[in-house]
């Protein structure tokens, strides 16, 4: 099931799950604060996969800036039974970051593909929708929010 | 490789009825394509290779054993796609094109490309 704290997001992330026949997902903002998810059941989860995707967007983004000029585009790694796809969408207030978890239901060339669509979604977002989002500028406190919203305990 | 991958694919284009011919990995994203037309490799190479994934496993339940080669009849135009180990060829042709010609064309590719 699909759960968000940003209506914007319901769509857009309904859609790429389905299409793309991922099993896990999560959107969240650079800094941590989870925006969407579906698939996980335990929040604790979700918050330290946040925790994750947010270092390794920064370590990349950083990383890609020093060797490459500019931040390196979509991360892909594979294993033995899953892969992970992770890659930032623009919004025109940020960026939003999708970590996808998928297996052998799907293929990263079909993620990639319905990734450019969710994000082709989000760019139209206008500023008015993404004002009534979810964040006040406190992390833990938006954080703790946006997670009991997402588990149903809000 | 990838020299001898265009070689391959300008074979296949050769191909009367062909209009365009790709190479994808197998987990769906394109290696290279040779078209006469505009053709979205990204979106084809994901589609053609799940598609061929997706036939392969409801051949092995029903038991028929290694899918080799699969065609695809639309309105517009015919879909064939072959793959072997981590390699697909993908081919898009006229509705007229012959289907014997293409599939003799694309296991000659293969042999090439293995």
């Amino acid at each position: 099931m699909t759960r968000s704290v940003a209506p914007w997001l319901d769509a857009p992330l309904g859609e790429f799950v389905r299409q793309a026949r991922v099993g896990l997902a999560v959107a969240l903002e650079p800094s941590g604060r989870v925006l969407a998810q579906h698939g996980f059941t335990r929040s604790v989860d979700v918050m330290s996969v946040c925790s994750l995707v947010a270092a390794i967007h920064a370590s990349g983004s950083e990383l890609g800036r020093q060797a490459n000029g500019a931040p390196f585009g979509p991360l892909h790694h594979s294993g033995p039974g899953r892969q992970v796809f992770l890659a930032p969408a623009r919004t025109v207030a940020g960026t939003v970051l999708l970590l996808a978890v998928f297996d052998d239901r799907t293929s990263l060339g079909v993620v990639r593909h319905f990734f450019g669509a969710f994000a082709q979604s989000l760019a139209s977002v206008n500023e008015g929708e993404l004002a009534s989002g979810p964040m006040t500028g406190d992390f833990e406190r938006d954080l703790g929010r946006n997670l009991a919203v997402l588990f149903g305990r809000a | 490789m990838t020299a001898a991958l265009n070689e391959t694919l300008g074979s296949l284009a050769m191909v009367p009825g062909v209009r365009a011919a790709l190479a994808a990995t197998s987990d769906g994203l394109p290696a290279a394509t040779v078209a006469a037309f505009d053709v979205d490799a990204d979106a084809l190479a994901a589609f053609a290779t799940a598609l061929f994934s997706r036939t392969r496993l409801a051949n092995a339940a029903a038991g028929y054993g290694e899918t080799r080669y699969l065609a695809l009849d639309a309105e517009q135009g015919r879909l064939f796609v072959a793959m072997h180990g981590e390699l697909a060829l993908v081919v898009l042709a006229e509705r007229d094109a012959s289907a014997g010609l293409v599939r003799v064309a694309l296991q000659r590719a293969m042999r090439n490309v293995e």
